[in-house]
């Protein structure tokens, strides 16, 4: 997999859970800006399970920022 | 004359997502976690915990949290450091717990965090002027 800006990883993919490979980091905001795809599932155990032998920083983020339809947050 | 009223704030998402990076004792992962004042504690997945170099099921330390819905006791730790919007904090208690899956963030970026923050300050100091 090729190193690609984030949030076109992002937008490739729909209610999914991304493995990212970190690359380039905007430090001011913390926001990732590049990293190369390791794994994509709607399942996010899945992912768990392959950050867990991935020692080197990585970014785990899901596709969207919004909560399914129905669904509102109460932490 | 009143004074005019400052550009109403549109959250789409429902929450406020903040990329948000934990440093452990072996590496480094960088979630998404939702701002929440209503959180003494910043708190992160197990697995996240883990993936860093941490065990939250040696962790000797819990302590009991109260949710929206019930109350929970989890492994708090400290991890290496935390940094969210350009403010980097170092030895940070997390609590160990898991958002439900239909969450599109991981964590919570709590008030152990937030209270370092200058907007946060900021803000705090406007709606509790007294102190």
């Amino acid at each position: 997999m090729k190193v690609q800006e984030i949030e076109t990883i992002r937008k490739q993919f729909h209610r999914e859970w991304l493995l990212i490979a970190l690359g380039k980091v905007d430090d001011s905001t913390t926001t990732p800006l590049t990293g190369r795809l390791m794994l994509h599932s709607p399942h996010r155990d899945e992912i768990y399970a392959k950050s867990k032998n991935y020692k080197k920083p990585a970014l785990i983020v899901y596709s969207e920022d919004s909560f399914p339809k129905g669904y509102a947050a109460a932490f | 004359m009143s004074k005019p009223l400052p550009p109403k704030i549109i959250l789409e998402e429902g929450i406020i997502p903040l990329y948000v990076e934990i440093q452990g004792p072996t590496t480094k992962r960088i979630i998404k976690m939702a701002l929440d004042t209503g959180a003494t504690f910043t708190m992160i997945p197990p697995e996240i915990a883990r993936d860093i170099g941490h065990d939250p099921t040696l962790s000797k330390r819990r302590i009991e949290i109260s949710t929206a819905s019930s109350s929970v006791l989890v492994a708090i730790l400290k991890v290496k450091s935390i940094s969210c919007l350009g403010t980097k904090l170092k030895n940070v208690e997390v609590v160990c717990h898991s958002l439900p899956p239909e969450s599109p963030v991981e964590g919570l970026l709590g008030l152990n965090f937030l209270v370092h923050l200058p907007t946060f300050i900021e803000f705090y100091q406007r709606i509790r002027p007294s102190i």
